[in-house]
């Protein structure tokens, strides 16, 4: 992985603000303690995005184009009609092995009202 | 006699091949459709009870109307395994395709070139070792 065993990508779905659906993944070393860059391509991401348990939409697979420790993609896939409503971010990567891609799958954000 | 024999026998066979056939159509559960409930989403291990969400969730179109459904293998990783890429169908209740769902797009109409829907504006966020964030914005002019 990457030359150095350990290397492991952590993800993260959020709400960054009004309806804007998120999807990071960011290179560690193991545990998720200590970041590490990853060069170009070895970092993908997509982000799909859900209002009040309907699917809005989903992003392509987004890869990172310079050497990053954190990378990450960022649109907003819900409309946001007035009134309260419930998001949530679903958030996919995936990182270079440097044979394949291994996939991280399963991350949510909290609902987040507006 | 033997006749008797014959008839009785190619019954019973009939019965047997109907019942095989009738099972497992019977068996067959209709799908489920609907929303995903907010307790399907576990927001401290990041999953998503799959027991909770029906087999096509409804999706909604880019002004937030409602478009049809989706099938829920089409969107939520199954065993670890990420959805798979590429336009997502849409289906209404009889489960008839009404378009699909582009990613960076959205709904996209039959009938409809996926090329004449235009992306959404999307910002790909690179982290700098100063701890600060490099955003570039993709799209935006469409």
């Amino acid at each position: 992985m990457h030359g150095l065993l350990g290397v492991r990508s952590c993800q993260e779905a959020v709400i960054a603000s009004v309806a804007d659906n998120r999807a990071y993944t960011t290179s560690w070393y193991t545990g998720c303690i200590t970041a590490k860059n990853s060069s170009s391509g070895y970092l993908g991401v997509r982000a799909a995005g859900y209002r009040d348990g309907y699917f809005c939409n989903v992003t392509s697979w987004y890869y990172n184009s310079s050497t990053t420790w954190s990378f990450g993609v960022g649109t907003e896939l819900c409309s946001n009609p007035p009134g309260t409503q419930s998001f949530y971010t679903q958030a996919d990567s995936r990182y270079w092995n440097g044979s394949s891609y291994t996939n991280f799958t399963e991350t949510n954000s909290p609902s987040q009202n507006y | 006699m033997r006749k008797t024999h014959k008839w009785l026998g190619l019954a019973i066979a009939t019965v047997l091949i109907m019942g095989i056939v009738a099972i497992p159509a019977m068996s067959e559960e209709a799908p489920t459709f609907g929303t995903i409930p907010d307790e399907a989403w576990d927001t401290v291990d990041g999953s998503v009870d799959r027991s909770l969400v029906p087999d096509y969730v409804a999706a909604l179109d880019r002004s937030g109307d409602f478009a049809g459904y989706v099938s829920a293998d089409d969107i939520l990783p199954t065993d670890g395994t990420p959805a798979p890429d590429g336009p997502i169908p849409v289906v209404d209740g009889n489960l008839a395709l009404v378009g699909h769902m582009v990613p960076d797009r959205g709904f996209v109409p039959l009938g409809t070139l996926f090329e004449d829907v235009p992306r959404f504006p999307v910002r790909l966020i690179h982290g700098l070792e100063d701890g600060t964030e490099e955003i570039v914005e993709l799209h935006k002019d469409q």
